[in-house]
């Protein structure tokens, strides 16, 4: 007993010295970094994808996986390598253009490796982030990807198409597009796209631009339904802005709200001041339709809105581009004039009361005259402009009833088609 | 008393179990806390960066960055932003989206800085640093690029190290700084003159410059302690700045970075400062600040009409692009990197320091400056036409050691596959790097760093970055994510413990790689090298040290000896499953033997073959001489001919930087098109 009692203390110490030197106190913290960034990579990299002239993360152990769009191109096929050398074919599931983001779906496959998304806006600035890529194709026959490593330069900057980016330090160079960007923990937090560079070099100075994971989280269930189509981003129709300086802050002025547009029913009236949307602070017109660019079309967003002292929230549904939904060749007597060829039978220009083979003689305040080819033109690019815009489309159009001509006005507003 | 001692070992059991499983954690949190230091200086950093914008006339006007440096408003920034005579507006744009007007209180050309004043109290700011930043210490930016904080109320933040501090001559046209200057990898962008480059402690260690040298490319700052001196009202104590840092950074974290520093003072004694000279001399770039520009043409400035002007702002920013196209296709008159691996001289330096290169010759006048006294920009530049490319090889070299000696240097040999080239001097008892580096040493996610020489009296600089992919090119490389330049390729890369790891190659820049044309046919004349892409090709000290006692005995390496087929990869399947054959080169054994454009490669000796990489590795098992048999599919005869007749056709994708390998699709013929054949062949050698 008495033995065994002076005994204890020793043995412990021994085990407790033994899990001391075994606990990784005794290494530099240098080297905990540098096995965390090699754990790191390795789990990493069985979720990249080398395709085209770019790169790719598997996003689902069932195989969809995420590029850009610019990666992508018009092709609905591909032939793709797996981070640990397998090839598969993948083929284009949707894409979002404006927002230069595509999904793909890795065929034939399943239990692969992924990465899951991870949340971007709890992404601190100055956090660690990894990129993977395939830059000038360094890995295209060795297999191997790129890691570099930086920090996350910043968050929410609106710049082109890259709406909502993040921005990072992480070495991105051509070749990393569409490759994953990755948190500490091994989620993917972005979509590496475009980068800044400097003296023309083409080379990395430090600012890459990638599309957030919260972004691509809300474009998924659209992009999965898109049959390998474009995603429209969403659009507010229906109001004229303020015009206003580029450091203006005091939030979006809405200067006129067109009646039976969509603004209107959502119930913006002329002289709302949008202040926030969907909780993100905004500073002026720019900086609102490019917050709308990050939402697909069809998608809900919450508005808050400065009417006289109050703030108001209220609820809007962001559209795709309006179709015209009627097409307009030369014809008529003797080919001299603008007329309406074919006509969709539920589009707006057909309820206000277009018919087929109307002849146009007027867009909005513009009379067509001139040679056909010229009125084509004008009348098609006026329509347009105004469909673009969601703005009320008027046509004057001439048609004979009971032998006679007979001039009329059309009102109508272009539907989201 | 049995069970008693049981439950003691239990104890001890669970005791230890809790120390290991408690390490971990440990380890965690203090490895959490550079990370937490980021944060908080990026946060705080963030706070006092502000947007600076000043317009000077119709035609200049002026955006950029700067920094508060005391609660009651007083701001800092470049003379690039705000010049000396600046009388109008100046608006300032803070991180909070707020907007406040500025005066200019007084300005420093000689250190490029301008003191600007707000009115406010309690605005957030960063303190003042007393000395210069240690090399190796870590860094912070925060960038104001296509004026960021302006539209998005926000700089962005980057974390890098200070890497080198060296005195900038005139080599930025865009700035007139000379002198004493800090460099950092961490990202400066144009915009971004006039902003803070902080310190460890997050202390103001300069004011970022559109200065650089043209041998780094990598951005600079004035540093804080001349601009305090040359400044008045900061000299005389007038303006209340602080002197408590921001953050305490991690003391491990300091001790990592002086890891680095002290393994590089280990080895600066074997670094070498090549002095390389070519027949054709390099031409000084006369390079131009716009309202300098404007400066010294006064008299026409004034008497030209406005469209006059815009004229000659075309002229002048056209010429400018056309420089700076130049510059990329010229090297900079500056020294190169080496280091000595041997006591009696032996110099290793990468092959393109010493390579011939191109001038451009004018066919009359021969190589001439370009100047700007002329406002035409065909005077300015003359025609194209008139200039030919000529061969510069290399003339003479000298190395300067670090003890000062100044040594005709001569090569010895090239090592064409690791892209290096070993120079000899004559001396004795030299200092120098060890060979016998471990090659466990060089692992992906690894911290190396590489050591460089700069012209003037600091002797080094130190760029670190982590091992991105540990081997490239057959294992001859590894992949670098440090900055790598003109004036530090040739240099050693070195781990935190000191051990020579490689020599970097040149700046990376598009070719063949791998022996596969890539379509570069779009960017290639633009593009001709990427200093500090983060991209470097490192030749491993183990290839090294296997072929140095070749090279010391004169033997210059052209190819890496190796089994042989004569077969290069089908580009277009570089993704699909399978080995396929893109061309099958003259005079080889896979000519002799038979093999086609089209084959696909399904095994080696029996041995399955999944693709490129796998034949190769298999095929470079075997030795020169050896007979093997491959198994190989081929399209019979009537459907080769519509391979060789139609498919042909390289696919167009000029998209920017991307390469399309994609194949077209497989074809959908039936399996009875393919028969499978063996074809013996005898491994021939590379030549």
């Amino acid at each position: 007993m008495k033995k065994d009692l002076a005994r204890w203390p020793a043995t412990s110490a021994l085990i407790i010295l033994i899990g001391l030197l075994s606990a990784p106190i005794s290494s530099g913290v240098a080297e905990d970094f540098e096995i965390k960034l090699r754990d790191l990579m390795a789990d990493v990299r069985p979720a990249f994808v080398f395709i085209g002239g770019g790169s790719g993360a598997i996003i689902s152990p069932d195989g969809y996986m995420v590029s850009n769009a610019h990666v992508v191109g018009d092709k609905k096929h591909f032939t793709v390598r797996l981070g640990n050398g397998k090839s598969c074919k993948a083929y284009v599931v949707g894409l979002n253009r404006e927002g230069d983001l595509a999904l793909l779906k890795i065929q034939g496959v399943s239990e692969l490796d992924y990465l899951p998304l991870g949340d971007s806006d709890a992404l601190r600035v100055g956090s660690y982030c990894v990129a993977v890529g395939n830059p000038l194709a360094l890995g295209l026959v060795d297999q191997t990807p790129t890691f570099t490593i930086g920090v996350l330069s910043a968050k929410h900057l609106y710049r082109g198409i890259y709406n909502d980016a993040l921005v990072t330090d992480v070495p991105v160079n051509p070749g990393n597009s569409g490759g994953p960007l990755v948190d500490m923990n091994g989620h993917l937090v972005g979509v590496n796209g475009s980068i800044e560079t400097r003296w023309g070099l083409r080379a990395n100075t430090g600012i890459g631009l990638a599309v957030p994971s919260n972004q691509i989280k809300r474009w998924l269930p659209h992009l999965k339904k898109a049959k390998g189509k474009n995603v429209p981003r969403g659009h507010l129709f229906g109001i004229e802005w303020e015009g206003q300086p580029e450091d203006y802050v005091q939030g979006a002025i809405i200067r006129s709200v067109a009646e039976g547009s969509p603004a209107s029913k959502f119930g913006l009236t002329a002289g709302d001041v949008i202040v926030k949307a969907s909780g993100q602070p905004v500073w002026n017109v720019a900086r609102f339709k490019s917050i709308l660019a990050g939402y697909p079309a069809g998608s809900d967003i919450e508005l808050t809105v400065q009417r006289d002292a109050e703030l108001k929230e209220i609820s809007v549904k962001v559209q795709k581009p309006p179709k015209a939904g009627f097409k307009l060749s030369i014809g008529g007597e003797n080919k001299k004039h603008v007329v309406v060829k074919k006509i969709e039978d539920d589009c707006a220009a057909a309820k206000a009361g277009l018919l087929k083979g109307d002849l146009i003689i007027g867009v909005g305040q513009q009379k067509l005259n001139g040679p056909p080819r010229r009125q084509l033109i004008v009348a098609s690019y006026l329509i347009r402009q105004f469909v673009a815009g969601g703005r009320e489309v008027t046509l004057t159009v001439e048609r004979s009833q009971n032998g006679k001509a007979v001039e009329k006005k059309i009102k109508f507003f272009p539907g989201s088609g | 008393m049995r069970r008693n001692q049981n439950l003691k070992i239990a104890f001890c059991v669970f005791l230890s179990i809790l120390v290991v499983a408690l390490g971990p954690v440990y380890g965690g949190r203090s490895n959490g806390s550079i990370s937490e230091t980021f944060q908080k200086v990026a946060k705080a950093g963030s706070a006092a960066t502000v947007g600076i914008y000043f317009s000077q006339s119709e035609f200049v006007s002026y955006y950029g960055t700067g920094v508060v440096i005391s609660p009651d408003g007083y701001i800092l920034t470049s003379t690039t932003v705000i010049p000396p005579e600046a009388e109008k507006t100046i608006l300032i744009y803070f991180a909070d989206h707020s907007r406040r007007e500025a005066t200019l209180v007084e300005s420093a050309t000689q250190v490029e800085a301008s003191l600007l004043k707000v009115d406010a109290d309690e605005l957030p700011y960063v303190p003042l640093a007393e000395t210069l930043p240690e090399l190796g210490e870590r860094a912070y930016t925060f960038g104001n690029a296509r004026h960021m904080l302006r539209r998005s109320a926000q700089a962005s933040f980057s974390a890098g190290r200070i890497t080198g501090i060296y005195d900038v001559g005139s080599a930025s046209g865009l700035s007139s700084y000379e002198g004493l200057a800090i460099e950092t990898d961490a990202a400066i962008n144009p915009g971004q003159d006039g902003g803070p480059l902080l310190d460890s402690e997050g202390k103001l260690a300069g004011i970022v410059s559109l200065s650089f040298s043209d041998a780094r490319w990598l951005g600079v700052a004035v540093p804080t302690f001349k601009i305090k001196k040359a400044l008045n009202s900061l000299a005389d104590g007038s303006v209340k700045t602080s002197e408590t840092p921001l953050v305490n950074p991690p003391a491990d974290d300091i001790a990592a970075g002086e890891d680095f520093l002290g393994a590089a003072r280990n080895i600066v004694p074997a670094l070498v400062k090549l002095d390389i000279k070519r027949k054709h001399p390099l031409e000084e770039m006369p390079r131009y600040h716009w309202p300098r520009f404007i400066a010294e043409h006064q008299d026409k400035w004034n008497n030209a009409s406005k469209a006059e002007k815009a004229q000659l702002a075309n002229v002048f920013f056209h010429a400018e692009k056309i420089l700076r196209a130049n510059q990329q296709v010229r090297r900079p008159d500056a020294p190169v990197t080496g280091a000595l691996i041997s006591a009696d001289g032996y110099i290793l330096t990468s092959a393109f320091n010493v390579a011939v290169d191109l001038a451009f010759v004018h066919k009359k006048k021969g190589i001439q400056p370009i100047s700007f006294d002329e406002w035409s920009l065909s005077k300015l530049i003359g025609n194209p036409r008139n200039y030919r490319k000529q061969r510069n090889p290399v003339e003479k070299i000298t190395a300067i050691l670090s003890d000062g000696r100044t040594l005709p240097a001569k090569v010895i040999s090239h090592h064409k596959p690791l892209r290096i080239a070993l120079l000899k001097i004559e001396a004795d008892d030299l200092p120098h790097l060890d060979l016998n580096t471990e090659t466990d040493a060089i692992a992906l996610g690894r911290q190396a760093a590489v050591v460089g020489v700069m012209e003037g009296k600091r002797p080094f600089t130190l760029n670190p970055g982590v091992v991105s992919a540990s081997s490239r090119q057959s294992g001859r490389f590894f992949q670098f994510g440090g900055t790598v330049n003109f004036a530090n390729s040739g240099g050693p890369v070195i781990d935190r413990k000191g051990r020579f790891l490689g020599i970097t190659a040149e700046p990376l820049r598009p070719g063949p790689v791998m022996g596969m044309v890539l379509q570069w046919r779009t960017i290639a004349g633009r593009w001709y090298s990427a200093p500090n892409s983060g991209i470097s090709f490192v030749s491993r000290i183990d290839h090294i040290k296997k072929d140095i006692g070749k090279m010391k005995s004169g033997q210059s390496i052209e190819r890496i000896r190796g089994a042989f087929i004569g077969i290069a990869m089908d580009q277009k399947k570089a993704f699909s499953e399978g080995a396929f054959v893109g061309a099958v080169i003259h005079g080889s054994p896979a000519e002799a033997a038979g093999l086609k454009k089209g084959d696909q490669i399904l095994a080696v000796e029996g041995r399955k073959i999944n693709s490129w990489k796998e034949l190769t590795d298999v095929v470079q098992s075997y030795e020169v001489g050896d007979r093997i048999t491959l198994k190989v599919q081929r399209l019979r005869e009537i459907y080769q001919k519509e391979i060789e007749g139609g498919t042909d056709d390289e696919n167009e994708n000029e998209a920017e930087g991307e390469f399309d390998l994609e194949n077209a699709e497989d074809d959908d013929l039936g399996v009875g098109q393919y028969k499978t054949l063996s074809i013996p062949l005898t491994l021939g050698e590379r030549e």
